[in-house]
């Protein structure tokens, strides 16, 4: 990480802070120092980090995501279409909970392409809509007071993914994950913050 | 809407078809129907038609026992609604039932097994199993419909939709679900006050996803229930 200290002045008149510069006028010792000598060069001074650079978080460039429907879904997860026929279909609630988790997890800022990123929301809730099924009808009878069968078969190489991602235990969570991790490593992670819901 | 307001019974009914018993909550078909539709004339079996009609109530009630079957015991009672006020429901039934008046008439079929634990036709002893009591057609059909999937693929909690925040809010008052004054009071989905009966979302086209989550609630407080005092239904 190169670090420089500069004089504000440089950028003809006051910077702004936040993206890579933070002034070092930032602490009462600091405001002390102004109040009693106003012309000491410390006032203007800006730490300016060169490189990584930061994500400017006031970039308010892919700030509108694109719209994403029940049809943008069902055309990359057509195994869905006879359980979600339209907006009355019992998974439709389903669907709204893990779409607004996919949009609030897959940030269009990342991406910044559409198809990739519909693909990427589409996948990522045929994810979790495959849990939620195979919940649903419960084979095991494991949300049931019934009985439950003691025997249960796994295979070998299923439980060592399992243990890695848990995008690797279905189908649609293994192709969102092929995809996502190329785009999810250019994210820098050190002091990014979830910005919440666009 | 929940079930598709074209398919949906407000209340099961009778008719030349069938008529509803109220204490199983099933569909019984009538002897007529089957002689009719079926072409199995029963009261050459069974002489009187209270004979006839007490046999279809037992093959009612296997059939749609066997239905259940297929279910995850935690959903019976939904497919039990669903059974009662589905139009679709009630003609899958209908074939259910002729095929299996059909099924049933040969002899050694279930219901001689049933009755004798013997099959006529291997001439032998066998032990009765729920798969013997539809025939494999009346199976098949069970498994294309949604009656033989483990979960009852239908949601049947009311719902609207509202296009804005206003109307749904005048549909909460007028529906007692808040007072006006509450209403008042609420710029956003955020501020409704917590009410496990019911839940709202918005859906992606911005309009308001209101769902009645005590439907089945309600319409099982409306069942009829056995008076102990009176001994009536």
């Amino acid at each position: 990480m190169n670090i420089y200290m500069k004089e504000g002045n440089e950028y003809m008149g006051l910077y702004v802070e936040g993206y890579n510069k933070f002034s070092l006028y930032s602490t009462p010792n600091q405001f002390s120092m102004n109040f009693m000598n106003p012309f000491h060069p410390m006032v203007t001074m800006v730490v300016s980090i060169d490189f990584p650079v930061l994500p400017n978080f006031e970039d308010d460039t892919w700030k509108d995501i694109p719209v994403f429907t029940l049809k943008d879904f069902l055309g990359y997860c057509q195994p869905f279409e006879p359980l979600l026929e339209d907006e009355d279909s019992f998974l439709y609630n389903a669907f709204l909970l893990y779409r607004a988790l996919a949009i609030n997890n897959i940030q269009y800022g990342n991406i910044k392409d559409v198809i990739n990123w519909r693909y990427l929301v589409a996948m990522y809730i045929g994810h979790y809509m495959d849990i939620h099924v195979e919940n649903l009808k419960d084979i095991d009878n494991r949300f049931s007071l019934n009985q439950s069968p003691r025997e249960q078969k796994y295979k070998v190489e299923e439980l060592r993914m399992l243990s890695d991602n848990e995008f690797m235990s279905t189908p649609y969570g293994r192709l969102f994950w092929d995809k996502y991790r190329v785009f999810g490593s250019l994210v820098f992670k050190g002091t990014r913050k979830q910005r919440g819901r666009y | 809407m929940s079930i598709p307001e074209r398919d949906k019974l407000l209340k099961p009914y009778d008719d030349e078809l069938f008529e509803y018993d109220y204490s199983e909550q099933i569909y019984v078909p009538k002897v007529e129907a089957i002689l009719e539709y079926a072409g199995i004339n029963l009261l050459k079996d069974w002489t009187t038609v209270e004979n006839a009609q007490s046999y279809l109530s037992l093959l009612a009630r296997v059939v749609n026992e066997t239905i259940y079957s297929f279910k995850d015991p935690k959903y019976v009672m939904h497919m039990k609604y669903y059974l009662a006020h589905s139009k679709k429901a009630r003609i899958e039934l209908f074939k259910i039932y002729s095929d299996s008046a059909w099924y049933n008439r040969r002899d050694g079929g279930f219901m001689m097994a049933y009755n004798s634990g013997a099959n006529l036709n291997q001439g032998k002893m066998i032990e009765f199993g729920i798969d013997k009591a539809l025939s494999p057609i009346a199976k098949q059909i069970v498994l294309n419909s949604y009656l033989g999937t483990r979960f009852l693929p239908i949601d049947i909690n009311d719902k609207e939709r509202f296009d804005d925040l206003d109307s749904l809010l005048d549909y909460l008052v007028a529906n007692d679900y808040i007072t006006s004054l509450q209403a008042d009071s609420i710029n956003t989905l955020e501020n409704l006050p917590y009410d496990m009966s019911y839940n709202v979302m918005v859906e992606p086209d911005g309009k308001y996803l209101f769902i009645d989550l005590y439907t089945f609630k309600k319409a099982t407080a409306k069942l009829r229930m056995y008076d102990p005092v009176n001994g009536t239904w």
